[in-house]
């Protein structure tokens, strides 16, 4: 059977058109997201491992060395095996800092743009064999398919159709950035396609070519020597070799580290890749012996090769040679796709950009994008002059053991990436040169020379006979050691510099903290950044990057704290590293958004800085470290839950410590608190805090202030600190502080409601009094009333009319001082303060008294003289006069005299209650002002009178003195200011102290 | 991200693994049981049993995926 070639290559273009179209209708989203991100579908790009060399060349493999050919693929398996120890790692750091290819790992890790050059330089080189073995494949497929030889320009034509793709793929957006779910999903499509071809023939091998599993078992019985063909090389070749080749290959090769890595969308993905995809490999692989027999059995005379094509073209329908070159020109062209597009954008970054950055004047994203194109143009046509250099009888395998040998330079590089932090780049730039120089002396020369190349006087060839060694081992063993020995040599000879150090911190996967820190950024909003960014890569660039920076990190655009500022900076260069590649970007953002490293950092951001890098490492510390960080967790948690707020600042104010107390107490929460001035809090206690902070008390107690239009009251304590400076020695100069607020408005509340409480219960307790004194006069007004109604007489009318006035005077006098008396204090009553007669509230409160029993029996005498005045609360000082005479007039016996003196004596009023009772124990004097303090019997009194009265004298800025002696009587002295109203309890701003 | 204590395990474990791949496939007992009589798909069955263990693995520690 024989195909024509239009018709193949129709085919071809038809199925990449339906490959395009798979990737443009995911891209658009008309496939539900649901199924573009399925953890599956990653899982079957990763079969862009298996290239045209999977597809033919394993049968050629598996005729010449029988079961090496799975080598391959076991090689793969054991490197996803470990996916927890090498692959995860890997998709971490490429996650948090935005790589796309290994060149930028290196770059990022080493800090270094050589170590950048030279991976890509030596990874384009390195595929370029790779490349052309796909153009090879085709070509040769199609000349089995039609027994011609295939027109030269053919392969071309193949190569400019790959190109239109790769950029179709790859290069359509104007914005590189985004990831390329299209080409994920077109590649998983091209994977189904390639197992389900392989698996068709394979199963064609089975049922057509034998007729059946027992006959193919019966023809191996009776051939065994098809068994051994496969096991006898297992035991005699380079068994391991393959392996580890292939182990380095799963994850180095450009192609795989991008689909891996670069497109992968989530962990999740990775962790079930790492069973499924080699299952995948494992079913691909099923086929191959099978197909192997029956192209034996068959008597074929080809290249093995291309059994898979050449039995379905003995027997079978028409279309299955169709769909099996379809299979193969899927493996060749996802392999060149996706290699190239990982390779452009690595020769950007590395390459191109480096060495000629474009004027800012033009737009950087679309000059990223052409620039792109032009790669995947260069990097194609280099892959086809490579395959027309070549002599055409290469085997498949050996071109692409060439590319394998020499990804396995980078594994000493990754090795050291993730677990040897002391590698430098000297030391990876040098093993780096040492085993290229073997890679090309023992296998590229040799290749070249073969095909006519070119001609060196050394026997390359043969090189590893010498040594015992197939060509293979020899080559990895010696490029390897090579490599390897300098890397470790050359770093432990040579020292990193600061930059070095952090990065390599940061990709260190047992890290447990990173340096802390250093230096101040000097812009003071996001707007500088953009200024600074705009002069090198115009102004909408640096704006839009500015913007998605903000919007990825949630912050606004007015913020302005040092310490979210350096997130912003890390956020742009990461973003910034997505695009142009790491160096280009850390220069970038180095060279145009500066950090002051001579400023001290600011406190709060290191202490922020420092316990998040502990709570995220908390699991890691062992030993000294776990336990210290357990005690400073212990402490922390005292301070966080202390019952006061507390708020701790720097020496220039800026908050470090913002408590949870204080968190609820002021309804500003401690990330908006830390790191901001106190003078940047919200109102009212940026004034509260700033202004105490200043003041010269470092107590101030009952300071009241509006919270929310309502009154407030807070005992406010400060103390200094010494900083702590965690970069620098000691520095006792500077010294922060540290604020307690002690929240006394419930207490304050409580204590109105108390005092309001014991006048409603000390009027109670004068209710009954206050019945007999009003129901006196009434009876008079009613009788003298009654008599008016029958007297003439004028003047005894004038009397009467006198009378029944003075009555209700009297009447009036008692109502309007109980209702001054009960009239209820709330806080804003420690404001009402009056100047007023001293023997005024005296009188009043002896006509209250007398309103009882007891007052009745006992003789008060005022003796305060009439010009003494006082300022003060009227009511509150009423009420303390009322008290103490109640008290005075319990304690004495019916008859007895109590006294009442005022004088004035150096700037004070001192006013004096003494009786003739029965007198204070000693023992219980001390306790007497202590509130619930009573010694009467339970229903006769609160103990809350001399308690009260005891704070009313002090809100005063007064004192109470107690003299008494028992079976004597009692003598309670009050020294009150006389003039100033009381300074600490009136209210006052914190201004007032500046 | 914090790790949790058991994804230590989960590397253990994981090492213990590929050791044991690396033992069937890449020690003298491969050259041992890759003899000339054994059944041609004898490869493909170790290698599926390893597979197995590694979604054995994957599914014990799927906490851990972030």
């Amino acid at each position: 059977m024989t195909y024509e070639l239009e018709v193949l290559f129709g085919a071809s273009l038809l199925y990449l058109l339906v490959l395009f179209l798979v990737a443009y209708v995911t891209d658009s989203g008309l496939i539900p997201e649901k199924w573009t991100s399925n953890s599956f579908v990653y899982v079957l790009s990763l079969g862009v491992y298996a290239t045209s060399w999977s597809y033919y060349g394993s049968v050629g493999f598996a005729d010449q060395e029988g079961f090496q050919f799975l080598t391959i693929y076991l090689g793969v398996t054991i490197a996803f095996l470990l996916t927890p120890l090498l692959l995860q790692p890997i998709l971490r750091m490429t996650r948090d800092y935005q790589f796309s290819s290994l060149a930028d790992l290196f770059a990022f890790r080493f800090r270094s743009q050589l170590a950048g050059a030279l991976v890509t330089l030596f990874m384009l080189v390195g595929s370029l064999p790779y490349i052309a073995l796909q153009i090879r494949a085709v070509t040769s497929s199609l000349r089995v398919l039609t027994q011609e030889v295939t027109p030269q320009f053919l392969a071309l034509g193949f190569c400019i159709m790959l190109i239109l793709f790769a950029i179709m793929f790859g290069a359509r957006h104007i914005s590189p950035r985004e990831k390329h779910t299209g080409l994920v999903a077109a590649i998983a499509f091209e994977s189904l396609i390639k197992l389900a071809a392989l698996l068709l023939v394979g199963l064609f091998a089975v049922f057509e070519v034998f007729s059946g599993p027992v006959e193919l078992s019966r023809w191996l019985t009776s051939h065994p020597e098809a068994t051994e063909a496969l096991y006898q090389p297992m035991r005699e070749g380079p068994w391991i070799t393959l392996l580890f080749l292939s182990f380095c290959a799963a994850f180095l090769l450009p192609r795989q580290f991008h689909m891996i890595f670069a497109e992968n969308r989530s962990f999740r993905s990775l962790g079930t890749a790492s069973w499924a995809f080699p299952l995948f490999l494992l079913l691909l692989n099923l086929a191959i012996p099978p197909i192997l027999w029956a192209g034996n059995h068959l008597g074929l005379e080809m290249d093995a090769d291309y059994y898979v094509l050449g039995i379905t073209l003995v027997k079978g329908p028409e279309w299955l040679p169709v769909l099996a070159f379809i299979g193969g020109v899927s493996a060749a062209s996802a392999m060149v796709i996706v290699t190239t597009l990982a390779l452009s954008s690595m020769s950007l970054n590395h390459l191109l950009l480096p060495a000629s950055y474009p004027d800012p004047k033009v737009d950087l994203y679309r000059w990223l994008l052409w620039g792109r194109r032009l790669l995947i143009c260069i990097i194609i046509m280099a892959g086809f002059g490579f395959y027309e250099l070549l002599e055409h009888n290469q085997g498949l395998v050996q071109m692409g053991l060439i590319s394998f040998v020499a990804v396995a330079q980078f594994l000493p590089g990754i090795i050291g990436v993730l677990y040897w932090p002391r590698a430098t780049r000297l030391g990876f730039i040098a093993g780096l040169l040492g085993g290229i120089a073997v890679w090309s002396v023992s296998l590229l020369l040799p290749l070249l020379e073969q095909s006519g190349f070119m001609e060196s006087g050394i026997d390359l060839q043969n090189l590893h006979q010498s040594s015992g060694l197939g060509q293979w081992p020899f080559a990895t063993f010696w490029s390897l050691a090579c490599n390897g020995l300098l890397f470790v040599a050359v770093s432990l000879l040579t020292r990193q510099s600061a930059e070095e150090r952090e990065a390599a911190l940061a990709c260190h996967s047992d890290s447990t903290l990173s340096t802390p820190l250093e230096g101040v950024v000097t812009a003071t909003s996001p707007h500088q950044f953009e200024e600074g960014l705009a002069q090198i890569v115009g102004r909408e660039t640096a704006e839009m990057e500015v913007t998605q920076a903000l919007h990825d990190l949630g912050m606004s655009a007015d913020e302005s704290r040092p310490r979210e500022l350096r997130h912003l900076r890390e956020q742009i260069e990461r973003n910034l590293s997505g695009l142009i590649g790491p160096q280009m970007a850390h220069m970038i953002i180095n060279r145009r958004l500066g950090m002051d490293s001579q400023a001290k950092i600011a406190l709060a951001d290191s202490i922020r800085h420092m316990e998040e890098r502990l709570e995220e490492s908390r699991s890691r510390l062992q030993g000294v470290s776990a336990d210290l960080d357990t005690l400073r967790r212990y402490h922390r948690q005292i301070l966080l839950d202390l019952p006061l707020g507390v708020c701790a600042v720097t020496p220039d104010h800026r908050v470090v410590l913002w408590n949870l107390a204080l968190e609820v107490m002021s309804g500003v929460s401690a990330n908006q608190a830390v790191g901001r001035k106190l003078s940047a809090l919200p109102q009212p206690w940026a004034q509260l805090l700033a202004g105490f902070a200043l003041a010269q008390d470092e107590h101030i107690p009952h300071m009241e202030i509006q919270v929310d239009e309502r009154p407030r009251w807070y005992n406010l304590h400060k103390a200094t600190i010494p900083e702590p400076d965690l970069t620098q020695p000691k520095d006792s100069s500077r010294t922060g502080l540290v604020m307690l607020l002690e929240d006394l408005t419930d207490l304050e509340n409580l204590e109105a409601e108390l005092a309001h409480s014991d006048r409603l219960a000390t009027i109670g307790r004068l209710a009954a009094g206050v019945a007999h004194e009003i129901g006196n006069p009434v009876t008079g007004i009613a009788s003298l009333a009654q008599n008016l109604r029958e007297e003439q007489d004028p003047v005894i009318i004038e009397e009467s009319i006198e009378a029944i006035l003075e009555q209700t005077r009297r009447i009036s006098s008692i109502v309007q001082g109980l209702m001054n008396f009960s009239r209820s204090g709330s806080g804003s009553a420690g404001t009402d303060y009056q100047t007023f007669a001293l023997k005024e509230i005296v009188e009043d409160a002896i006509r209250l008294v007398q309103l009882t029993r007891k007052g009745r029996q006992v003789e008060c005498s005022n003796r305060c003289p009439p010009h003494l005045q006082l300022v003060g609360n009227r009511q509150r000082l009423s009420q303390v006069l009322l008290n103490l005479l109640t008290n005075a007039c319990d304690a004495s016996r019916p008859g007895d005299e109590v006294e009442i003196f005022a004088f004035e004596k150096q700037n004070q009023i001192q006013l004096e209650v003494m009786d003739q009772g029965q007198g204070i124990p000693e023992q219980v004097q001390e306790s007497i002002f202590e509130p619930f303090f009573t010694t009467k019997k339970p229903g006769e009194g609160t103990g809350l009178g001399l308690s009260l009265v005891h704070k009313i004298i002090q809100e005063h800025n007064g004192q109470i003195d107690v003299d008494s002696v028992s079976g004597v009587g009692t003598r309670v002295v009050i020294r009150l200011p006389s003039q100033a109203p009381p300074s600490d309890a009136a209210p006052h701003t914190p201004g007032d102290h500046l | 991200m914090a790790r949790q204590p058991d994804s230590d395990q989960q590397k253990e474990h994981t090492l213990l693994l590929s050791l044991f791949a690396l033992f069937l496939f890449a020690s003298p007992f491969t050259v041992w049981w890759a003899s000339d009589h054994q059944p041609w798909f004898l490869p493909y069955l170790l290698w599926l049993l390893i597979i197995l263990l590694c979604f054995w693995l994957s599914i014990r520690y799927r906490h851990h995926d972030l």
